[in-house]
């Protein structure tokens, strides 16, 4: 099931709160990882198995853990971690990685193994990863035992964050699956957080993602160097709104049933640098690279020799953890080097260049990427590039390209502004209040709670904020209703 | 308490409508998108598991969604604020206009090209049986091509013209069946220059892909004057609308209300015409080339001759019994058509004792078997551009 779907909206998640906030506190993990089984079952009904196999492995090792403790033998922990690790990247490696790698092997060595070709189950990147941050927090001792198996696969399978991410480290919410504390505000909050989330996903992610496609099918004198940049720029906006958008959506439904997940996305196309970007796109997989294997690695420790190797290493991985294919591999690739150079040449000349040429240098550099993100034949890839730079040997524009400008021109606009913080700070100036998502983050309740404004003003401004809200879920259900194009982009990772 | 309110007016909006949908009964059948709804899928085990159900529920939902006409034309309502032109694959045009838009790559395909050879094909070989002056073929341009100053600012549709580049480049490459170029182009009816030069009129519908029935009759007056015929004068019919609350299939991908409605004329000859007409072999005849009883449902265009029928035949009884256009006596013309022939029939059939309109898509016998058989003095191939490109039943022309 997706967030953007009717069924979601207005069959699954309202019977879901409701049952959730009629339930006694004790009943609630149970209710949420049912519902999340129901959630994913939905559109995986066989791979569910696999979502509680992983969740009973981790499980398990998690007890083993603090049995060997128990019995004085805590070094025992290492291999307690490195099995569930090999599990959880067996798991990924047959699911997910088998038909690339034999494939690569049967290119190079000439043979004719069969491929599997098993389907890949969704979100098995983000709750393998999930699993494995569970023993790796416990080992370390950054989290404790969870001994209650419910409330271990409510964490798991938690709907909110279960297809899409965010990658929500256990250490994160350890203490909040057995301690938490529902709120009207906290879930207020949510609502705000889900609504733009969906409205990002349905109202900019959709129509990019269906002008990106109209794009790639446009050949012959049609085609032309305005249209392909046209094409990345959607794309760029496609993936981003998708993205961020699923993000907040999880961000925002986990608030309405108590629970803080990190910030994932921050303003990523405001970034002055790739280092930057990085800091600002999917942090959520950035640090989980970090965390366990970067630093574990050795990370800038050891000499620049070993950290080359750990960062280059990290964004290889970063790459196919995006996709079993050769152009994800290249893609993080392609981002570790450029991460290398600005580190080590590129950073102290670039910070004393006016601040919009940095953000022409790092978009410029985003979208060559997306280039490569996009095309997983590699071929194709280079010939989309050429064709950016005017070798592709086509027209500068065409008919075509500039009723397709004019007709999106207002739709790139609003894109373009969305991606800043400007209707940020509209928002805070009139609805008021409004911690930023790192507060919530760091203080809780208690920053919501203080969102909670007297006085008449903010009654209205109060009452304004829920009518747009559900204005805007509204509309999004027009489109919905419409069928309009509605991909759901994660299959690969 | 903002908070509350909030919390409690998304739960209650989402549950609301979620409970409206499930009370509410389904419904079979969409007037507006003239096409049947998706049912509540029947829960297999089959299905659950290879997850069928899931994308049955969400197209069942989608369709049964309570008030859905109106979330379609919310969408539309704001995808205009956006800015777009085009939604749902029609141009929003000038002069309350709604023209279908079509892209290179929704029609440049391998069917186009299999359709043009088959039916070139054809010509050739029913022109070199029945002579080539009782041959012809029309492939009438859509509403894109010719209202080109209805269009938004700065539309780039498909180029429909390109379509007769590749009909007279292809015979060429092919010495075997290569024909002097005046033979080739000869039996085609040069309709898109007619219709091109009466641009300024009401030639197609606004909220219809069809052409009207001036647009028929200048359709009509191309075919007669590629052949030396005189038509007859529109001074020699009575125009008048038959209904005024015509909403077509563009209308139905917008979900247009009634304020968007547009009539249908019909142009009736002044002077006594007997016809008989049949609907797919039956023994029944009917004396109009007019279904009434259409007027008062969705599909009103299927007025003209009864909507689409695999087989459709008309008898002039006054040619037969010579009191009209003696030149047509004897003579039987074959329409294989699409439903743009369905306006202009009516014109065709006071030229010939007989014609028989043949829809590939719901005939089954070899066309070349029913030409004999019935004794067929005249061919004529009529289908709208785009249609025509993605028409798989032409591979059944024979």
């Amino acid at each position: 099931m997706v967030f953007s779907s009717l069924l979601f909206l207005f069959r699954f998640l309202p019977v879901m709160m409701i049952l959730y906030f009629a339930a006694p506190k004790g009943l609630r993990n149970g209710i949420l990882f049912l519902g999340s089984l129901i959630f994913y079952g939905w559109g995986e009904p066989v791979y569910v198995s696999l979502l509680l196999f992983s969740t009973v492995v981790d499980y398990a090792h998690g007890r083993l853990i603090g049995y060997v403790r128990e019995k004085g033998r805590p070094e025992l922990g290492k291999w307690l971690v490195a099995s569930s690790a090999c599990i959880n990247l067996a798991l990924l490696g047959v699911f997910k990685y088998a038909d690339f790698f034999i494939g690569l092997v049967n290119e190079t060595a000439g043979s004719q193994i069969p491929l599997p070709g098993l389907a890949l189950p969704i979100g098995i990147s983000f709750y393998t990863f999930q699993t494995m941050s569970y023993t790796i927090d416990v080992y370390r001792n950054e989290a404790k035992i969870q001994k209650n198996i419910i409330s271990f696969g409510a964490y798991v399978a938690m709907f909110p964050q279960l297809i899409a991410g965010p990658i929500v480290r256990y250490q994160t919410i350890a203490e909040e699956l057995d301690e938490r504390r529902e709120s009207f505000p906290l879930f207020s909050y949510g609502v705000r957080m889900f609504v733009i989330g969906l409205m990002k996903k349905v109202l900019i992610a959709n129509p990019m993602g269906a002008l990106w496609t109209e794009v790639q099918g446009i050949g012959g004198d049609e085609r032309s160097v305005l249209l392909v940049w046209m094409g990345i720029l959607a794309f760029a906006m496609q993936i981003y709104y998708d993205f961020s958008g699923y993000s907040d959506m999880a961000v925002g439904l986990g608030s309405m049933f108590g629970f803080h997940f990190p910030e994932n996305f921050h303003y990523p196309y405001l970034a002055k640098s790739i280092t930057d970007f990085w800091r600002r796109w999917h942090i959520s997989l950035g640090t989980w690279f970090k965390e366990y294997v970067y630093i574990p690695l050795g990370g800038n420790r050891k000499g620049r020799g070993k950290q080359l190797r750990n960062i280059l290493i990290v964004w290889i991985l970063t790459g196919i953890w995006h996709g079993a294919a050769a152009n994800f591999c290249l893609w993080g690739l392609y981002f570790g080097v450029l991460l290398l150079v600005e580190k080590f040449c590129l950073k102290k000349y670039l910070e004393k260049l006016p601040a919009w040429f940095q953000h022409m240098y790092a978009m410029l550099l985003v979208l060559f990427g997306w280039v490569l993100f996009a095309h997983e034949d590699l071929g194709a890839g280079l010939r989309f590039g050429k064709e950016m730079i005017g070798l592709g040997g086509i027209a500068v524009t065409s008919p075509r390209s500039v009723y397709l400008l004019v007709s999106c021109l207002p739709l790139f606009v609003l894109a373009v502004i969305g991606s800043t913080e400007i209707p940020k700070r509209i928002g805070n100036r009139i609805f008021g209040g409004m911690p930023a998502e790192e507060n919530v983050q760091a203080a809780g309740i208690a920053a919501v709670n203080g969102r909670l404004q007297t006085g008449s003003a903010a009654r209205w401004t109060g009452l304004a904020e829920t009518v747009l809200l559900l204005a805007g879920i509204l509309l999004c259900t027009a489109y919905l209703v419409n069928d309009s194009y509605n991909p759901f982009l994660y299959f690969r990772f | 308490m903002n908070s509350k309110t909030q919390t409690f007016a998304f739960i209650g909006l989402l549950a609301g409508l979620g409970l409206l949908g499930t009370i509410l009964p389904d419904r079979a059948f969409s007037e507006t998108e003239n096409r049947y709804l998706a049912k509540r899928p029947k829960v297999t085990w089959e299905k659950l598991v290879s997850g069928k159900l899931g994308s049955e529920y969400d197209k069942y939902l989608s369709d049964q969604f309570p008030g859905r006409d109106g979330w379609v034309r919310v969408q539309a309502e704001s995808e205009k604020l956006f800015g777009k032109k085009d939604i749902n694959g029609v141009y929003l045009g000038k002069d309350g206009y709604y023209i279908e838009k079509f892209d290179t790559e929704d029609l440049d395909g391998p069917v186009l090209y299999a359709n043009l050879e088959k039916i070139r094909a054809f010509a050739l070989d029913a022109a070199q049986k029945l002579g080539e002056n009782h041959v012809r073929m029309m492939l009438v341009p859509s509403a894109s091509e010719i209202l080109k100053d209805k269009l938004p600012f700065a539309a780039a549709p498909y180029d429909q013209g390109r379509v007769f580049g590749e009909l007279f480049s292809a015979g060429a490459s092919d010495p075997e069946q290569s024909v002097p170029e005046t033979e080739q182009t000869a039996v085609w009816v040069p309709v898109e220059e007619m219709l091109s030069r009466h641009s300024r009129e009401p030639i197609y519908y606004r909220t219809d892909h069809h052409w009207t029935s001036l647009g028929a009759y200048y359709g009509y007056q191309a075919w007669a004057e590629s052949l030396g015929l005189k038509p007859w004068e529109p001074g020699a019919f009575d125009v008048a609308p038959v209904t005024e609350n015509f909403l077509g299939t563009i209308a139905s991908k917008l979900s247009l209300g009634q304020n968007s409605a547009e009539p249908i004329s019909i142009y009736q000859p002044k002077r006594p015409v007997e016809y008989e007409v049949f609907y797919d072999g039956g023994a029944e005849g009917h004396s109009e080339l007019y279904s009434w009883s259409y007027l008062d449902k969705k599909d009103k265009y299927s007025v003209f001759l009864d909507g689409n029928h695999g087989l459709t035949e008309i008898r002039n009884n006054s040619i037969r019994q010579g009191t009209l256009c003696p030149e047509g006596k004897g003579k039987r013309l074959l329409i294989i058509k699409d439903s743009f022939a369905h306006s202009m029939a009516p014109f065709l059939a006071n030229h010939f004792e007989t014609v028989y309109m043949v829809d590939l898509r719901y005939f089954n016998m070899p066309v070349s078997r029913f030409m004999e058989e019935s004794q067929i003095t005249d061919v004529l191939v009529l289908y709208q551009i785009p249609g025509f490109a993605k028409e798989k039943s032409v591979a059944n022309l024979r």
